[in-house]
């Protein structure tokens, strides 16, 4: 996100005054507004924030160290994604 | 489209590592949910994602601990020279995801530094992602702001967003009653 457009919008209006509010659910219709881009990867992407979904990373590590090991420059040239 | 490789150190990335771990193993009670090692070296989430963010060449890393955050500063404690730092959420739980993420950019704008982008990750959110890649996507694109999507439909608590033919986000729909080809699930933690 550009740094100043974000720190705009949540410094204030509404969000300037409250103290609790989700970044997605409140702050992302506003960015969307604002144009978003996509970015698709079609690589490793698990959500392990539950004890089932963390079970199932345990049983399968090798999916940490793939996602981690890429290098710092792209294996495809295809524009917008990994 | 080629690649080119981007100077990073205008670029901060906000971690929350903060959230009480409500629907996760009895161990939290003790650890973060940030600091629980993976993968084959079992090591914190949060070690490899900050070790990948830095390799990347990013600016600065903001690191926002609330619940058990004395285990998150001592494992960090001498990183700030390595551009880590760990800001405790004072308000405890009391502030929301939107809230611990004003509270990073305002120590960013208060350090006196000037970063051009901010990128913000859920640490217990694990992506396969080329950092440099996203950044140019990002730049070239002119949008506001980025973010990065799955087309793995399988994964759960996943919503569907809409996409244009120009690649700028339409809506997203986290009742996933929208389906297209051009309907791509989404993560909601990862943003650049």
């Amino acid at each position: 996100m550009n740094f100043r457009t974000v720190l705009d919008l949540l410094t204030t209006g509404d969000f300037k005054i409250r103290q609790s509010f989700c970044l997605f659910k409140d702050v992302l219709p506003a960015l969307v507004n604002l144009r978003m881009a996509a970015f698709v990867t079609h690589g490793v992407f698990l959500e392990f924030g539950t004890a089932k979904a963390y079970r199932f990373l345990q049983a399968h590590p090798e999916l940490v160290e793939k996602a981690f090991g890429l290098s710092s420059f792209p294996r495809r040239r295809d524009y917008g994604s990994n | 489209m080629s690649f080119f490789a981007m100077d990073l150190s205008k670029v901060a990335v906000v971690l929350l590592a903060g959230g009480q771990q409500t629907r996760f193993l009895e161990i939290t009670d003790s650890i973060p949910k940030a600091m629980i090692g993976i993968g084959m070296r079992q090591r914190p989430s949060l070690e490899y994602l900050v070790n990948h963010l830095l390799a990347a060449g990013v600016g600065k890393i903001v690191i926002v601990a609330g619940f058990l955050s004395p285990v998150i500063m001592e494992h960090f404690f001498d990183w700030d020279r390595r551009g880590v730092k760990i800001l405790f959420d004072p308000e405890g739980q009391k502030i929301d995801t939107g809230g611990a993420f004003r509270l990073a950019l305002m120590e960013l704008l208060q350090s006196g530094a000037m970063y051009d982008h901010v990128m913000y990750w859920n640490p217990d959110t694990l992506i396969q992602l080329n950092v440099q890649h996203l950044y140019q996507r990002h730049v070239l694109s002119g949008a506001a702001s980025t973010v990065v999507l799955t087309t793995d439909s399988s994964a759960p608590n996943f919503g569907a967003v809409e996409v244009g033919a120009d690649g700028m986000i339409i809506s997203f729909d986290e009742s996933r009653k929208l389906r297209s080809s051009r309907i791509l699930h989404f993560d909601q933690y990862a943003h650049a």
